[in-house]
Order: structure tokens, then C-alpha cells, then sequence
């Protein structure tokens, strides 16, 4: 690879390569650096780094404790070449971040394109299945976007909540059960799978009764 | 030596070796046999009792329960707890240090509640997750507020890493304790094979560490799968 590379490609390239699975899974690799990427540019088009600083719990594998991660950030600009999986981390975190044009789906929640993660902004790898019991997503009620993203063979994990408004009496000034603001089904619809990673968005039923926003 | 002192010996052996072989697939579970845990199970929440209020971001769940004879009126938000009307912001708790606050989904929180006793306060604590990816399904957003009924309750972000609200025990010296997790590495450094579970407590208004119990070393059954181990040594 000629020439430098930037602090937050080199940042992208680490989570990509530290979160993925030891495969090195060329679409693997590539979903989760277009996640990070898909996030960084909803949240006010933020940079990696900033986005690390604004959401640390994100990712981890940026805390030290992730072997992967702590090689691809020392690993020298001349040597990147040396190691095929550290450059290939390195040239999708490159089209990550060089991915800033329209989106090619006009608005669609599903689109066909380049980015592995199939437009996701989180992703989960084998902690999915070895800690399914406990996992937020399955707390918070996720579903299948497509049968094929299940690759480690779990139960989809639905939870049906409604969300009700409540308001001020005017008469009494007290807080009352209002109506209805939405009801959704899970928190978490995958859109994509490759290697060990499933990738995810929110349910947009979930955005609408929260009021929450896409990439939050 | 009296019996009976022989047969509670005896009784401390058996149940020291039981925990040494016991493989635990649940972090929760571990807690729960520690000496002292504090909390047991969560206030049950009513899943239809998820509100959004007009003119505010996001959603809060309304709990009620009672504690020292008290009712307990408990609204948890994305970014705040409020008990009985007063209201305690995940960023304004003093934290752990090298901790995060961040929001949380209030749908999935849980809020437990321990009563008082004569040498220590009551306490709440609340287990939240956030909107992370990969490992951070390993981290848990914990909250303690220590007298929650008091007008100047404690507020305490505790550490994350395979933790829980039923870490937290209480310690012989009427304070609480509760630990502070990091990976056991193998020999090449590039494989987490247990954790290391170190006790701390917060005592004059500081983080330290506790003399007893101190540490407490968990191996992995498979080295980097954290989610099944057994107690390798306590000190």
C-alpha cells in the first residue's frame, strides 16, 4: 500500500479488523466497516473518532483488551502490505468512508449495493450466539430481515410493547394516560450476515413509537 | 473441639469444593452464590407500562414497589432514573473510573431494590444496556444509589464488564462492595482465558478497594468465550 494512511481510516480498519472473526472474511470485514461508517455519517456526519468519543460503549474492541484491533493500529503504513487481512481492512475502510454519496436506496430500508452490512449501523459476532440468553438484542426483541442472516441458528426473539403518551390534565395539572403512540415488535431487524457477523438496524416501528432516531 | 464445630468445618470444606468444580453459564447465577449478595430479583415490570411524554425524546418506564415500608415510585428514562419525584442523570453519578455513562433502552432495564438493614443503608440499583455492537453485549450500564429514600442519596456508576446489579454484596463492616472485572490473558497475551473479579467499595466519598472479599479468579471453559467458567481461586 502506497503512502500514509489517516487516523481514522487506520481507526476504522482496526474495529473492522479487530470485531471480525479470525476467517478474515472479506464481507465480514467489510460490513462492519461500513456500519461504523453508515453510523458516523447519519450522526451528523461525525468521524470515527468522534463518533468513539461520543458512543465509547459502541465498540470495544477499541478498549485495549482486543489483540486484533491493538495489531492493525501499530502495524507501520510500510507494512501493511505484508499481512493480506490487514490490508484488506485497510482498502474497506477506505470505501467506507469514501461511500459519502446519495443514498442509492432513495429513502428504501432495504437496497441492493456495495456495502456489505447491507446499510446497517451495529453488528454482532459469535457473543450472539454464546450469550443469547442474556444478549441486549435479544432482550430488546430482535427479528430475522432475511432467514439467511441467522448463521448461528437461534430463535428469532419478538417482544410486543405499546407505548402510551402521557399527558397533563389541564384542568388538574396532573399527568394522565393519553393515547396510543406506537406499538413495535422488536428493537432490532438484521440486515444482513457474513462469516461469524449478523448486521442490524432498528425496527423502524420501534423509531416511530419512541420517537427515537436511527442511529441512537 | 465441639461437634458441631467439626461438622460446620466439614460442611465449609464441601461447599468450597463444590464451587471450585461448579461450571456457571450465567454471570448472574455466580453473583447470586457470592456471600452477601445483596439484591435478588428485579421489580417486575408491566410490559404495557412503556409512556413517551409530549415535547420529550424517547420513552420511560413507570415501576412501583415498596421498600422499608415506604412506596417507591420509580420512572426510568434513557439518560435518567427518577425515584419518588427526584431525579438522578446517568451523567451526573460519580463514576468508576475509566467508565462510560450512556443512554440506555428503558424498555430492557432493570431495577432492583435491597432493604435496609442495621448497619447499612437501603439501596437501588438499576442494569441497563445501550445501543453498542460485537463485545459490548459484555458490558451492562450499572447504577447504585445508596438511601434512594434520603434527601442526599448517593449516586454511583459502577463498573460494566461482565457485570451485574447482583454483583453488589454487602460487606461484614456494614459498607457494600462490588467488583471491577478484567480479562486473564494466556502466556502470548492474545488470548483472554478468565477474569480477574477485584472488589472495591465507595467509602468517603472515593472508589477503593476492599480487604475482604478481595479477589476472586474465574478461568473460561474456552479461552475467549467468557460465558461459561468456574471459580479458579478466591483470596
Amino acid at each position: 500500500m502506497s503512502g500514509s494512511i489517516s487516523k481514522d481510516v487506520r481507526l476504522l480498519a482496526a474495529i473492522a479488523y479487530g470485531e471480525a472473526s479470525t476467517a478474515d472474511d472479506p464481507q465480514e470485514i467489510g460490513g462492519i466497516a461500513f456500519a461504523v461508517a453508515n453510523r458516523c455519517r447519519a450522526w451528523d456526519g461525525k468521524t470515527v473518532s468522534e463518533l468513539r468519543s461520543a458512543d465509547p460503549n459502541y465498540s470495544y474492541a477499541w478498549d485495549g483488551s482486543n489483540a486484533r484491533f491493538n495489531k492493525l493500529m501499530r502495524t507501520p503504513d510500510g507494512e501493511i502490505d505484508l499481512n493480506p487481512a490487514v490490508k484488506l481492512a485497510v482498502v474497506w475502510a477506505q470505501k467506507a468512508l469514501a461511500n459519502d454519496g446519495p443514498d442509492p436506496s432513495n429513502g428504501a430500508f432495504w437496497w441492493d449495493g456495495p456495502d456489505p452490512s447491507n446499510g446497517a449501523f451495529w453488528w454482532d459476532g459469535l457473543d450472539f450466539r454464546t450469550n443469547y440468553a442474556n444478549h441486549p438484542k435479544v432482550r430488546d426483541g430482535f427479528k430475522w430481515g432475511s432467514a439467511s442472516d441467522n448463521i448461528f441458528g437461534v430463535r428469532e426473539k419478538r417482544r410486543e410493547v405499546i407505548v402510551r403518551w402521557k399527558i397533563r390534565n389541564k384542568k388538574t395539572g396532573q399527568i394522565v394516560d393519553g393515547g396510543e403512540r406506537g406499538r413495535y415488535d422488536s428493537v432490532w431487524i438484521s440486515t444482513a450476515a457474513h462469516g461469524s457477523t449478523v448486521f442490524w438496524q432498528h425496527n423502524p416501528d420501534y423509531l416511530k413509537a419512541s420517537g427515537g432516531k436511527a442511529f441512537r | 473441639m465441639k461437634m458441631t464445630t467439626i461438622w460446620m468445618g466439614a460442611l465449609a470444606i464441601l461447599s468450597g469444593s463444590a464451587n471450585a468444580a461448579q461450571v456457571y453459564d450465567s454471570y448472574d447465577a455466580f453473583y447470586a452464590a457470592q456471600p452477601g449478595a445483596v439484591f435478588g430479583a428485579p421489580i417486575e415490570q408491566d410490559a404495557d407500562s412503556i409512556y413517551s411524554l409530549p415535547g420529550e425524546q424517547g420513552i420511560y418506564t413507570h415501576l412501583r414497589s415498596a421498600l422499608d415500608g415506604k412506596t417507591v415510585r420509580i420512572d426510568v428514562a434513557e439518560n435518567r432514573i427518577t425515584v419518588n419525584g427526584k431525579t438522578y442523570r446517568f451523567a451526573r453519578a460519580t463514576t468508576f473510573p475509566g467508565e462510560y455513562a450512556i443512554d440506555i433502552d428503558p424498555a430492557s432495564a432493570r431495577v432492583f431494590l435491597a432493604r435496609g438493614t442495621r448497619i447499612r443503608p437501603s439501596l437501588l440499583c438499576l442494569e441497563g444496556d445501550g445501543s453498542g455492537s460485537g463485545e459490548a453485549d459484555r458490558h451492562k450500564q450499572i447504577f447504585l444509589l445508596l438511601d434512594p429514600l434520603a434527601r442526599n442519596a448517593a449516586w454511583l456508576h459502577l463498573p460494566s464488564l461482565l457485570s451485574s446489579c447482583r454483583a453488589v454484596v454487602a460487606t461484614n463492616y456494614g459498607r457494600f462492595a462490588f467488583p471491577k472485572n478484567s480479562y486473564l490473558f494466556d502466556e502470548t497475551q492474545e488470548s483472554r482465558i478468565g477474569l480477574l473479579v477485584s472488589y472495591h467499595t465507595f467509602a468517603h466519598r472515593r472508589f477503593a478497594s476492599v480487604p475482604a472479599p478481595k479477589q476472586v479468579r474465574l478461568r473460561f471453559t474456552h479461552p475467549e468465550i467468557p460465558f461459561q467458567f468456574s471459580v479458579q481461586d478466591k483470596n
